[in-house]
């Protein structure tokens, strides 16, 4: 009898505090993964020239948040969707500032897209009209590399260039798309 | 002879004579036919009471709450769960089996559904404790080796400055009660835990103080939102305290699950990324999709089966194998069902797995032909009997 009570005991020990799936706390480690941090800190190509005024307006949205960029930025914000926040920059460069192309390209080796040509640039792109001018947007999204993904704005004002930037996942572009056209076409002087 | 104090009374005689007589009791009412009956009976309300409590908080929190509980309260009132239950009814049942009066012949078919009885319940025990069911997304061209958990969450802590690997130190839910500190040999700082949210969602931050708040906590809180329904809409978060690294990197953090931009920390000799994450599981095998393919009903938008043309990888030989709808991949205790697919606008393909592992998959099906084995025996060994009494 004083077995049977030992075996019952050891089972109800076993069920209420034996084995459990969650094992709480793991160390291991894997190969490499890209969390994205190097397109956290790329930098523009070209330096601002400060003699210019930048001196810019637009109307932000509500939920927006102004945060802490890049020295190189004119304006950085936060900018929260359904699944994260995404990271915009607002940054003025002289001149053509490297070129359409150029520029492009390099955010698109930024979402590991292959570089296009110059004839395919006009094709990948749609047109804005903001208080400044006509503007250009290029959406880069790699559907293999879904983490990261950009939506840019290129405004050329013919003394200078302004770019605004947002890089997010590639459904944060999807969803913020729409404010993100809306925005730039809210610049103005 | 000396006489015996009272105390060496209760010593020699009385305390055995009173340990004995509760250790007896004890047997009886684990071994009492009556504890099952009432188990039995308490499973069903629990069955109807989560039932219904399905419609206001969903089948997965409606599960956790009555079924995978040890206790569930009502009000203050504590009432046993599932979990408990089912091991009082393995405890009876077990020690039934050790009642001398059942090891008789005439009682053959009686054992055999008990074992059958006990292999169930086993089964039952296997399948909460050490099963998991998660997700393997993979897209067209690509491999992957791990099972995202649908529910549990987990810390990630992840120090990527090595340029080999990236180290993981991995925190479980369990853990996420305020006020826990969390260490690991692997990190330079302390983690507290101030608080863990089911559901939240971000919201600036003006006008707040944001003092001590590092990384998207400067700009953002975090508010707790109601549970959803289904569980896989909630979007859990965790706001916790970095100390330790004496620098301008200690401070508040908060993560909430699926944010695109990664939450870093950089001690003075090592950058970290932390991420609120579902249970990743990573597999001795890894699955390459070569082909996905889809099957609409004529003239709709609706599928009518779709496939996966995958490789299975495992020593670094590949194996092709076809899953389909009705057609899972079972391999090393996992099943990989076609559960869904994701269609990028450019017409690029990602097919999504169901991946499951639950070890008592079989004890269902062998306890179930066990009882009736003991059911048919009990049938036979009773018949002489049975005619007997006709004839008298």
């Amino acid at each position: 009898m004083t077995a049977l009570l030992k075996i019952n005991i050891l089972f109800l020990l076993i069920i209420l505090f034996g084995c459990d799936n969650q094992r709480h706390i793991q160390s291991y480690r894997t190969p490499k993964k890209d969390f994205g941090l190097a397109l956290q800190q790329s930098k523009p190509l070209i330096q601002e020239n400060s003699n210019i005024s930048t001196k810019l307006s637009w109307d932000l949205p509500k939920n927006w948040v102004p945060s802490s960029g890049h020295s190189m930025r004119l304006a950085s914000f936060d900018i929260p969707f359904s699944n994260g926040v995404g990271d915009l920059s607002i940054v003025s460069l002289s001149g053509s500032s490297g070129g359409l192309l150029a520029n492009v390209n390099r955010w698109r080796g930024q979402v590991n897209l292959s570089p296009i040509s110059e004839s395919d640039i006009l094709k990948v792109s749609t047109v804005g009209e903001s208080k400044m001018g006509a503007f250009r947007i290029f959406r880069m999204i790699n559907d293999t590399n879904t983490q990261n993904a950009i939506i840019a704005a290129v405004l050329p004002t013919g003394e200078k260039t302004f770019f605004i930037k947002l890089t997010s996942t590639k459904d944060g572009i999807l969803e913020l798309q729409t404010v993100f056209e809306k925005f730039c076409s809210s610049i103005g002087n | 002879m000396e006489s015996l104090s009272y105390r060496q009374y209760l010593k020699n005689f009385a305390l055995p004579l009173e340990i004995r007589y509760m250790k007896r009791q004890l047997i009886k009412l684990l071994s009492s036919p009556k504890l099952f009956v009432y188990s039995l009976v308490w499973l069903m309300v629990l069955v109807t009471v989560g039932t219904v409590s399905q419609k206001d908080i969903g089948l997965y929190a409606s599960q956790q709450k009555y079924f995978s509980s040890y206790f569930f309260t009502f009000g203050f009132v504590p009432f046993p769960g599932g979990r408990i239950v089912l091991a009082l009814m393995l405890i009876n049942l077990i020690s039934m089996m050790f009642k001398q009066n059942l090891w008789k012949m005439k009682k053959l078919g009686v054992i055999v559904v008990h074992l059958g009885g006990i292999m169930l319940l086993v089964g039952a025990g296997l399948t909460a404790m050490f099963s998991s069911e998660g997700s393997m997304v993979i897209e067209e061209g690509s491999k992957s080796n791990t099972v995202d958990d649908y529910h549990i969450t987990e810390l990630a802590i992840i120090n990527v400055s090595n340029p080999n690997y990236d180290q993981y130190t991995i925190f479980g839910k369990p853990l996420f009660s305020s006020g826990n500190n969390l260490m690991h040999e692997n990190l330079e700082f302390d983690i507290t835990i101030l608080d863990y949210m089911d559901n939240a969602t971000l919201e600036t931050a003006e006008g707040t103080s944001k003092v001590g708040f590092k990384g998207m906590l400067s700009n953002f809180n975090l508010v707790e939102l109601d549970r959803d329904k289904d569980d896989m809409k909630n979007k859990p978060a965790i706001i916790f305290q970095v100390s330790g690294t004496f620098s301008d990197t200690d401070g508040i953090y908060g993560l909430i699950f699926g944010q695109s931009v990664p939450a870093t920390l950089t001690t003075n000799s090592n950058q970290y990324v932390m991420a609120l994450q579902k249970k990743k599981t990573y597999l001795p095998f890894a699955i390459e999709l070569e082909d996905f393919k889809k099957v609409m009903h004529p003239g709709t938008e609706v599928a009518k089966s779709y496939s996966s043309k995958i490789n299975l990888i495992e020593n670094n030989i590949p194996r092709p194998v076809l899953i389909e709808m009705n057609k899972p991949l079972r391999h090393q205790g996992y099943t990989f069902y076609q559960a869904s697919f994701i269609e990028s606008p450019n017409g690029e393909e990602t097919t999504v797995l169901a991946a499951v592992n639950n070890y008592g998959r079989l004890f269902p099906y062998i306890s179930s032909i066990v009882m009736s084995i003991g059911l048919l025996l009990h049938m036979l060994v009773s018949m002489p009997n049975l005619f007997k009494k006709k004839k008298s």
